[in-house]
């Protein structure tokens, strides 16, 4: 298969659904999160991706933040138009507002939907988005602080206040609730 | 230091660059109440992982890949012929408003169209993944074999198979079938009527398999035929109506150049494990019912019992306000009566107009989501019977002789599906088929027939996560699934750490027996040397993971990959993982990597049902793991299944040697239970036991972490290999004795200095604990067994004997334990030798760990009903487990009084 295709195959088998995923924890919706990812990488593929640094294919990590980067923007673009959007229907009820859980919804018919989820809505869109591309995409401080524009110290300190409080929101929470008890009682 | 600096967290992340990293360590060094904090946000981190990679994550459409694929190879075309123009013609779809294929012909033809071919040949095989079981069912019925079981869902009547715009009217071009691993797009289109009738005439001559011929996708692909061709040759479709409301010409194609069996052609079995690739959509049929018997028939009275909302179909052009609202306002009746098809049409119509309408899409989304989750439950349902009816499965013969596959996949798929295993799974109603092995108590010996007992350790515990899941399922567990050694082991007790040379220490301490108090209770204790995290050797993991289709359950599959993540937080980068998967045949879906985050997504990406390629996946295991051996390191194989052993090697006893080959080349082997209704439990205990490894049954991610985070160590590292226990009694002091548990691991006398002959492991910072009940000198020993008496001895012999007096040996020591034991690389063994002398302690002065260890001990015979439980109750095991609990840091001692309870009230 030709190169371009075969490079855009495995990297959709790799980034697809984190991307959508990502997408959709800034827009909410699932489609406008799969027009994000798609149209992120059409842009990769009209643009060839990042310049790499030095003679030879860019390096995998740094094409993996520029998606998650080009993903952010359009994400963020989207989600700005989308809230421009006034609903014209009054069945529309669902309709979110860009402060309203996003993934939470998804996780409505799971166990977790009322623990994690529920409480990682209550940290700050900076706090949550570093925690996701942290632990959810193993990105980096480097990277996040590429991707989210924001400096590595920042960084740093929004994943160490957001791992604080989450933790202490999860203390309040009743025991039975979670999967996975962070420290045993007796 | 200040525990609320970031830098903290940047360290426990790992995230500090080497100079910093050194600066906090040394800062960390004399800071406990630091380093909690730093082992804190480790686990916090990893629980995040785990949650946080368990939420759903969705693909694109297949639309839209489709499109971004042409895309691409568009660009590469381009860029060969040096056409600037790189990146035209094609826009992003927006979802839902796919156009009807009727613009057939009309495209320009694309070169190397690479992704329609993709799709094309694989959306053919699709479709045939669906249809042809109604074929199975004809040819079933037309051959005669009777089955007493209604078959209600007509799968041909309810479902359509729809392609969407992308790849009609595009020629198709002749590469990759093999990278096919998508199927089918998005979009509507009419429905296809059922094929049953052409299918029960057509193959008349199909006694043993369904020959019903498929056009496979090489035979096609080249030949520059659309697809509205192609599947016209398809059978099934013959006489259906096209889409566009043209008649498909009524000429199957037979010739056997272009034709393979049908089975081959069944990409439709890799539905499972391809997420939902597949997207088929179904005749307004609520989710709810889908996949039961029968549903289908009653899904169909309901919706023709629903009353059609009045304005349907008029709304060719919702362009006005109003229009848009009706339809959204019928849009939703027609979601709320399941009616999926009208609410799809209208919900199509509100996105050509507007395409960001949120109700819309929103519907659409639910719309499809339903339709999936009616298709999957319906193939499997209709795969199962097929499968079920095609038994014995047809031989692969004909394969090879005359409709030779022109393509490797195809006949792996054909493996797949005829894979026997996959039946017992797919019917799903068969009866438990888990397997535990009996045993019978180790009964008193008389010391002066045997005065030395030997055993090999066992460091497994199993056994007590197994009880603890039947007694969470408020059932007591069945005697024989109850190992009581593996109910002691898996409590820590608090042994000292090893000093000096040896790998581990040994502590013994006896007082009264709780269940018999004229009798003594002797518990010896080890405890591996604890090796730091940090000092620990480099590990070479193979993950051979089991993904048959009996793994799809929540809590086997979907568990394995959180807790098997969960070890992979563990590591750092000079360990290496590996992953291969078995189902029917193996594969390796990762090769050794260091990267951790490779390894996490492999592991993301582990889809039960799937079947790959390869040599079988044990023996590629071990190959793996033997390529990348570290020398001094950790060379393991880790097999997580649900217990069937189909790796690739049938004959078991062939497999054990294998296992015991590759122990000895230093590659060990650890098992990992997981599922309930057919776990092989002493096959899995056996295969840890030959492979030097341990077997851990994980029925949680609690119980995930417990052995791969927590004791990831003693899991991982071992640090004696082949330790074997020999107790000599004092016959002056002992009368008779039992070892309580470890029936399956006693060895016999002269094992014991044999170098040759196999025994247990210890890992890093495991403890090891056995337990001996004494009978003193001259008490008796109740009768145990219950055979008649003896016709020939004479009356005396048959008394329950009073043990001899005891003899005049003036040692005052009651046993010596010794113990054997070899470096982990080693071939020959080192011998410990410790007396031990009994004080007369009563229980009262024992330690809590004695006591609480005697309290599993007892309650392990009570669930066992073993003979020798004395007095034991649950009363008494829990008064002593209170007495034992201790401070209990990690709560699982709090959780055995729990399951005490549980299994109280149940024996009752």
């Amino acid at each position: 298969m030709p190169a371009e295709a075969v490079h855009l195959r495995s990297l959709l088998d790799r980034y697809e659904r984190p991307l959508v995923r990502y997408a959709q924890s800034i827009v909410g919706d699932l489609e406008s999160a799969r027009d994000v990812a798609q149209e992120t990488f059409i842009k990769f593929v009209e643009t060839g991706g990042p310049r790499s640094d030095g003679p030879g294919e860019p390096d995998p990590r740094h094409v993996e933040s520029w998606l998650f980067t080009v993903t952010r923007n359009r994400a963020i673009d989207c989600q700005r138009k989308q809230s421009r959007i006034v609903p014209m229907n009054p069945l529309d009820h669902e309709h979110r507002s860009s402060d309203e859980p996003g993934p939470a919804a998804v996780m409505e018919s799971r166990e977790l939907a009322g623990s994690l989820f529920h409480l990682l809505d209550s940290l700050s869109d900076n706090q949550r988005e570093v925690i996701r591309l942290k632990f959810q995409n193993d990105l980096s401080y480097k990277e996040i602080a590429d991707v989210t524009r924001l400096s590595v110290t920042n960084v740093g300190f929004l994943l160490h206040t957001g791992l604080k409080k989450l933790r202490a929101l999860l203390d309040e929470q009743p025991r039975t609730a979670f999967e996975l008890p962070l420290r045993q009682t007796s | 230091m200040n525990l609320d600096d970031p830098k903290l967290t940047a360290y426990a992340l790992h995230e500090l660059d080497p100079a910093e990293r050194a600066e906090l360590e040394a800062l960390l060094r004399d800071d406990p109440d630091a380093l909690t904090a730093v082992e804190e946000t480790r686990t916090f981190a990893a629980t995040l992982r785990a949650e946080l990679a368990a939420e759903p994550a969705q693909p694109l459409h297949e639309s839209q890949r489709v499109l971004l694929l042409e895309k691409a190879a568009v660009a590469d075309s381009d860029r060969a012929s040096e056409n600037p123009h790189a990146g035209n013609g094609l826009r992003p779809v927006k979802v839902g408003v796919l156009p009807m294929p009727s613009g057939r012909g009309k495209r320009s033809w694309i070169p190397a169209a690479i992704a329609a071919s993709i799709i094309v040949t694989a959306g053919i095989a699709g479709v045939w993944g669906l249809f042809r079981y109604e074929g199975l069912d004809a040819v079933i019925a037309s051959s005669g074999i009777s089955d007493p079981r209604p078959i209600s869902p007509r799968l041909g009547d309810g479902i359509i198979v729809s392609i969407g715009d992308a790849i009609t009217g595009k020629k198709v071009g002749q590469q990759l079938y093999a990278s096919n691993d998508r199927f089918i797009v998005d979009g509507d289109m009419p429905p296809v009527s059922a094929p049953s009738e052409q299918l029960a005439s057509a193959p008349k001559s199909a006694q043993s398999a369904p020959i019903v011929n498929a056009i496979t996708s090489t035979t096609t692909a080249g030949r520059g035929e659309t697809v509205a061709e192609q599947l016209a040759k398809m059978p099934a479709l013959a006489r259906s109506k096209d889409w566009s409301g043209q008649v498909v010409p009524e000429k199957p194609a037979k010739g056997t150049s272009e034709t393979v069996d049908l089975n081959t052609a069944s990409e439709g079995t890799h539905w499972d494990s391809q997420g939902g690739a597949i997207r088929t959509y179904t005749k307004g049929l609520p989710a709810t019912m889908a996949g039961r018997a029968g549903g289908i028939a009653r899904a169909k009275e309901n919706q023709n019992a629903v009353p059609s909302p009045s304005y349907t179909k008029k709304a060719e052009e919702p362009g006005s306000p109003a229009d848009k609202s009706k339809l959204l306002a019928d849009t939703q009746t027609f979601l709320a009566a399941g009616r999926y098809d009208m609410a799809a049409k209208n919900a199509g119509q509100i996105l050509s107009a507007d395409p960001t309408n949120i109700v819309a899409r929103k519907a659409m989304e639910t719309i499809n989501t339903a339709r999936e989750r009616y298709a999957a439950s319906a193939y499997n349902e209709a795969r199962s019977r097929a499968i079920w009816k095609l038994d014995p499965a047809p031989s692969g013969d004909r394969l090879a002789a005359g409709n030779a596959p022109a393509d490797v996949q195809l006949q792996q798929n054909y493996v797949t599906l005829n894979e026997p295993r996959d039946l017992s799974f797919e019917t799903a109603s068969k009866a438990d088929t888990a397997s535990y092995e009996a045993l019978t108590d180790n009964a008193f010996l008389r010391v002066g027939d045997a005065p030395l007992s030997t055993f090999s350790i066992d460091v497994d515990t199993a056994s007590y996560a197994n009880v603890r899941r039947f007694l969470n399922d408020h059932t007591l567990p069945p005697p024989a699934a109850v190992r009581v050694e593996e109910l002691v082991n898996y409590f820590h007790y608090d042994y000292p750490q090893p000093d000096g040379a040896a790998p581990f220490s040994s502590t013994m301490e006896v007082a009264a027996c709780p269940w018999a108090p004229e009798h003594r209770l002797v518990r010896i204790g080890l405890h591996g040397r604890e090796i730091q995290r940090d000092d620990r050797a480099a590990s070479n993991l193979v993950f051979l993971v089991d993904v048959s289709g009996s793994m799809h359950p929540a809590e086997r599959l979907p568990l394995l990959k959180r807790s098997m993540a969960l070890l992979v937080d563990q590591l750092t980068e000079r360990d290496s993982v590996a992953i291969v998967v078995y189902a029917g045949s193996g594969g390796c879906a990762l090769d050794s990597t260091h990267d951790k985050r490779a390894v996490r997504d492999a592991l993301d990406r582990l889809e039960s049902g799937g079947s790959t390629n390869g040599a079988s996946g044990i023996q590629l295991a071990y190959e793996i793991a033997q390529k990348h051996f570290i020398k001094g390191g950790t060379n393991r194989v880790i097999l997580a299944t649900d217990g069937d052993f189909n790796v690739g090697i049938t004959d078991q006893s062939e497999l054990v040697r294998l296992i015991e080959r590759k122990a000895k080349g230093g590659v060990f082997l650890t098992c990992l239970g997981f599922g309930t209704d057919n776990l092989k439990d002493s096959t899995l205990e056996k295969l840890a036991d030959k492979g030097n490894g341990n077997y851990a049954y994980i029925d949680s991610l609690t119980e995930g972490r417990r052995v791969l985070v927590e004791q990831m160590a003693g899991t991982l590292i071992t640090i004696a290999k082949d330790v074997k226990i020999q107790v000599e009694f004092n016959p002056s002091k002992v009368g008779a004795y039992r070892l309580i548990g470890y029936e399956n691991r006693l060895l016999k006398k002269e094992d014991f200095n044999d170098d040759t002959k196999d025994a247990g492991e210890i890992g890093s910072g495991t403890t090891v604990t056995a337990l001996y009940e004494i009978v003193p000198p001259g008490k008796e020993i109740a009768p145990t067994t219950g055979v008649d008496p003896l016709k020939y001895q004479s009356a005396a012999k048959q008394a329950p004997e009073p043990l001899p007096e005891p003899p005049a040996n003036p040692s005052p020591e009651l046993l010596t334990l010794k113990l054997r034991y070899k470096a982990p690389d080693g071939d020959t063994s080192k011998l410990l030798s410790f007396p031990l002398t009994d004080t007369g302690a009563p229980l009262a002065k024992s330690s809590r760990d004695f006591r609480f260890a005697a309290a599993v001990a007892s309650f392990g015979m009570l669930l066992r009903e073993s003979p020798h439980r004395g007095d034991a109750t649950f009363d008494s095991t829990l008064e002593l487990a209170k007495e034992g609990k201790g401070d209990d840091r990690d709560g699982y001692r709090a959780e055995f009084i729990g399951l005490v309870e549980k299994a109280k009230a149940l024996a009752h």
